[in-house]
């Protein structure tokens, strides 16, 4: 898959690393271990990226009674998922890969689908942001299995971390969507 | 935008559309329809080139190197989280006018006059002059559209704007002396003839 034209390229004598590449890193940690590292890195953040603007989208977008409460909810997960990203950016770079930074990157790796532009219900909304969560969440427990397995422990301890912030916001907001109220029935009438 | 860009979209099967993307419905802020819809195309194009610039800074926070990259990313790091500011902000006053902030890749890009760069990663100097140059097409599209919806009589998009347009133009001044050609190091400095 090659760039869009609109795209700014410095000449190639400015290259450091090309994308889709993986160069020494000086960790020492093996070449083919941080080849399957960083493609797993890269996965997640596609899918952080999209799960971020996602959550951002409904911050800036949502109404009705419950939509102050849920928006600063929301306001803070998104700063959650974007300290996330620059971790696991700047993992990438120290293993030698090229983090995913870009529509096109995101593209080769997202795990998620990008909602339409349009405004939605907050209900559906918010489900489809615990479906993204939770579709992150797998996906980070098959990359610690992949990274202990491999022993880097550096990035299991990240990812680890990572995880037990994924699943508390996803707790939230199936917290949110539960059938439960303190309003009776009929009580508007 | 390519079609497999597109095909990362998929409906949802479940929600109700609330408003459709590029509509504007009434505001309760008594500001015409008409103006609305005027600024918020305005707003669109600095809102997408605020999200872009957040990514292209925020690139180079994570891939800076060299003798000066940790005072540079620090910088870096603290700069992108200011044009996600204005980018939040952008997004919240287009929805206050009745109108939905580009949210997709496609909606972004059609609107954004500031460029992403390549995947790849490029030395320090070339990234910031990147950077300086999405920094550079941004303030001069929000200075234009704060004559223009102050010409509109929407003060209150106006006073955002000018807000943002100092702190962008403040870090613009400092990727600007980042790549000015001054230095302490003597040239021949460390090789000792």
């Amino acid at each position: 898959m090659t760039s869009s034209p609109h795209l700014r390229k410095p000449g190639p004598e400015h290259v450091r690393r090309a994308w889709g590449t993986i160069g020494e890193n000086e960790l020492r940690v093996p070449p083919a271990v941080a080849e399957q590292v960083v493609d797993a890195l890269n996965a997640d953040l596609s899918g952080l990226y999209i799960l971020f603007n996602q959550v951002r989208k409904h911050s800036w977008l949502l109404e009705g009674a419950e939509s102050n409460d849920v928006r600063a909810f929301l306001q803070a997960t998104a700063d959650r998922l974007s300290e996330m990203t620059d971790d696991l950016a700047i993992r990438v770079h120290a293993l030698g890969g090229v983090p995913v930074c870009g529509p096109m990157g995101v593209r080769q790796h997202a795990s998620l689908f990008i909602e339409p532009a349009n405004l939605y219900d907050m209900r559906s909304s918010l489900e489809r942001d615990l479906d993204g969560f939770a579709t992150l969440a797998v996906q980070l427990r098959d990359h610690i299995e992949l990274v202990q397995e491999l022993g880097d422990n550096a990035t299991l301890e990240l990812l680890q971390g990572h995880l037990k912030t994924l699943e508390g916001d996803a707790h939230t907001l199936d917290r949110y969507l539960a059938d439960d109220t303190l309003v009776r029935l009929g009580a508007d009438e | 935008m390519t079609d497999t860009e597109i095909g990362l979209i998929r409906d949802s099967e479940t929600g109700v559309v609330r408003q459709e993307w590029d509509t504007v419905v009434d505001n309760e802020l008594r500001i015409d329809r008409e103006d609305a819809e005027t600024i918020i195309d305005a707003l669109r194009v600095d809102h997408a080139g605020s999200f872009n610039l957040f990514y292209l800074v925020r690139k180079h926070y994570w891939t800076a190197e060299g003798a000066e990259h940790g005072d540079v990313a620090d910088f870096l790091e603290a700069a992108y989280k200011r044009v996600r500011a204005v980018n939040d902000d952008i997004a919240v006053r287009i929805v206050e006018l009745g109108g939905v902030p580009p949210n997709t890749p496609p909606t972004i890009q059609e609107a954004a006059a500031v460029h992403l760069e390549a995947e790849d990663l490029y030395d320090l100097r070339p990234s910031l002059e990147g950077d300086l140059e999405g920094y550079a097409t941004l303030v001069a599209s929000v200075r234009e559209h704060v004559d223009l919806v102050e010409d509109l009589g929407d003060s209150g998009t106006g006073e955002r704007l000018r807000e943002h347009l100092e702190t962008l133009e403040a870090d613009a001044h400092v990727l600007e002396q980042y790549l000015e050609a001054d230095t302490l190091v003597r040239t021949g400095a460390g090789t000792r003839g």
